[in-house]
């Protein structure tokens, strides 16, 4: 079974070159020391806000630190973010979702009501509020995104739970007497598996990108450390003359997120066995 | 016929099914799917229970094995009532097999884990070093009591055809060690030279394994071949019940008749 899908996603162009990208970035990540041409807090005021140079690859910030490297260490913290957002929030996810779409009934009932609380209140505004009130520290950021992103996710697998639920191996293993939680983690959660892949996918993307955002208004991961969202907005004051600041912390955001959309997107062509041509 | 040679006992079963309207949930009417049911099965027997399909055969089985709660009526599984049992307990003595072999078996689970989770929680093996080895062996014995070959335990259930699933679905239940098998439909989605292996497995684990069976179906000719005992269901409700070459022979019941009437004849 694995051999079939491995040969479908090799075939799927747009999915070689999101996971290629994604494999990239997280090397960049690990190696961040080694490969860094400097150190990303090092000042230099003599050679502020310099242009691409063969010194400075992708040049220097309003503090004469090198952009290039700074991109190279935001790395890190964007995708840190990213995997433990998007996993917090699955984790919830699953548990909802199992619970409200197995168990039916009472808890169905209370777990989707506040699934529509939830999705009725606008994320982003809600995430800023409570920054407002916490420390913006990385922590904080990466448990307040991931505890605004599961209600779409418990919904989906709510879902599909609800008809794996009828089929008739759910019906054998309950005659069987085996525990509830057994029979939603060993047998409903592998059938469920794939959509909150492909979720968990684009769900990275997003999570990084409200980083991002978040960093730009000043309420993400705080300066020095680097990130991209607030390289970009340091680069804020100077973009009519040196756009340089902006412009590739902004690309970075732009290729990671757009890695991560084609893969999910990719990988439920490649789950779909209706794709099977 | 002396009682303890009596498995299960069914009194006065019944089941109904309300209809809603409108959005306070008004309860219009009922659907009586299972209207007031009695019968019994011996040990070692093999019941049947013929009926068209809406006549509620099924309804009673997912009642047996606990899936559906009676709406009235008792379960005597050895004069002990099923509804006070746990679930973990009935599932030892009461085992159903499904009639569509590819919707009964876990597509993302192998073979073994199938069937193994089943073995474990009949043998309580509890954590020792080796309770991995032996629920793997007793794995292996039961695919081979079923006729598959032992190393399929590795296998998906996609890569084996309707009839090999229906066996593997046949272990699953074997591993519990029940002692009554509801067979709902067991044969009917599979070929005709299929299911008549099936059905001799069928008998000769009843004969190995001291089991008993009640055997749902709309098939007559499956009942007649294999079935010692049948009921005859329509609406709900048991309309002949009798030894099979009576029933056949001389049925008492208008549409018992009707019934037997509608077996398409083989050109032999």
């Amino acid at each position: 079974m694995w051999k079939i899908l491995l040969a479908r996603f090799k075939k799927n162009k747009l999915a070689i070159i999101g996971a290629v990208t994604i494999f990239i970035l997280v090397i960049i990540a690990v190696t961040a020391p080694w490969i860094a041409p400097y150190d990303p807090a090092t000042l230099d005021m003599a050679r502020r806000l310099e242009p691409p140079t063969i010194q400075h690859l992708l040049g220097t910030d309003d503090l004469g630190r090198d952009i290039l490297s700074r991109i190279i260490y935001g790395t890190r913290i964007s995708l840190l973010i990213g995997f433990v957002a998007t996993g917090i929030a699955i984790l919830i996810g699953i548990i909802l979702g199992l619970v409200s779409g197995y168990f039916g009934g009472l808890a169905d009932t209370i777990i989707m009501r506040l699934v529509d609380v939830f999705l009725c209140i606008p994320t982003f505004f809600l995430i800023l509020m409570v920054l407002a009130f916490l420390k913006p520290s990385i922590w904080n950021v990466m448990v307040v995104i991931g505890l605004t992103g599961w209600p779409g996710l418990t919904r989906m697998i709510r879902g599909e739970c609800l008809s794996i639920k009828e089929r008739e191996f759910m019906q054998a293993v309950k005659v069987m007497g085996l525990s509830n939680i057994r029979i939603m983690f060993v047998h409903l959660l592998p059938n469920v598996m794939v959509p909150i892949l492909v979720s968990a996918t684009i769900g990275i993307g997003g999570a990084i990108l409200t980083e991002s955002a978040l960093s730009f208004l000043g309420l993400g991961v705080q300066p020095p450390t680097p990130t991209w969202g607030n390289i970009l907005a340091s680069g804020k004051p100077y973009l009519s003359f040196a756009c340089w600041v902006s412009l590739f912390p902004g690309l970075a955001i732009l290729v990671t997120v757009l890695a991560y959309n084609l893969l999910g997107e990719s990988l439920r062509d490649v789950f779909d066995p209706r794709m099977n041509e | 016929m002396n009682s303890n040679n009596r498995l299960l006992e069914v009194r006065n079963l019944k089941k109904w099914f309300g209809v809603e309207r409108g959005i306070f949930k008004r309860s219009v009417s009922n659907i009586k799917a299972v209207d007031g049911v009695s019968f019994h099965i011996n040990k070692g027997e093999i019941l049947g229970l013929v009926g068209e399909s809406g006549s509620g055969k099924t309804t009673i089985g997912k009642m047996l094995v606990g899936l559906l709660n009676p709406t009235q009526g008792t379960i005597l599984f050895k004069d002990r009532d099923v509804s006070t049992m746990k679930r973990s307990r009935l599932g030892l003595k009461l085992q159903i097999i499904f009639q569509n072999p590819f919707s009964s078996l876990n597509p993302k689970l192998s073979v073994g884990t199938i069937i193994g989770e089943a073995v474990r929680l009949n043998n309580r093996t509890g954590d020792n070093k080796h309770a991995q080895e032996n629920v793997m062996q007793a794995t292996k014995r039961l695919l081979q009591t079923v006729g598959l070959p032992g190393h399929v335990v590795n296998d998906y259930p996609h890569q084996f055809s309707g009839g090999q699933r229906q066996r593997i679905g046949i272990a699953r239940a074997l591993a519990m060690d029940p002692e009554l098998i509801i067979a709902d439909e067991p044969v009917s989605s599979l070929d005709i030279s299929i299911q008549a292996q099936i059905l001799n497995l069928l008998s000769d684990l009843k004969d190995k394994y001291g089991l008993s069976y009640l055997l749902i179906t709309h098939d007559l000719n499956v009942v007649r071949h294999v079935c010692e005992r049948v009921m005859v269901m329509r609406n709900g409700k048991i309309v002949e019940e009798g030894v099979t070459s009576s029933v056949y022979n001389n049925p008492e019941h208008p549409y018992t008749e009707k019934l037997l009437s509608s077996i398409p004849e083989l050109p032999l």
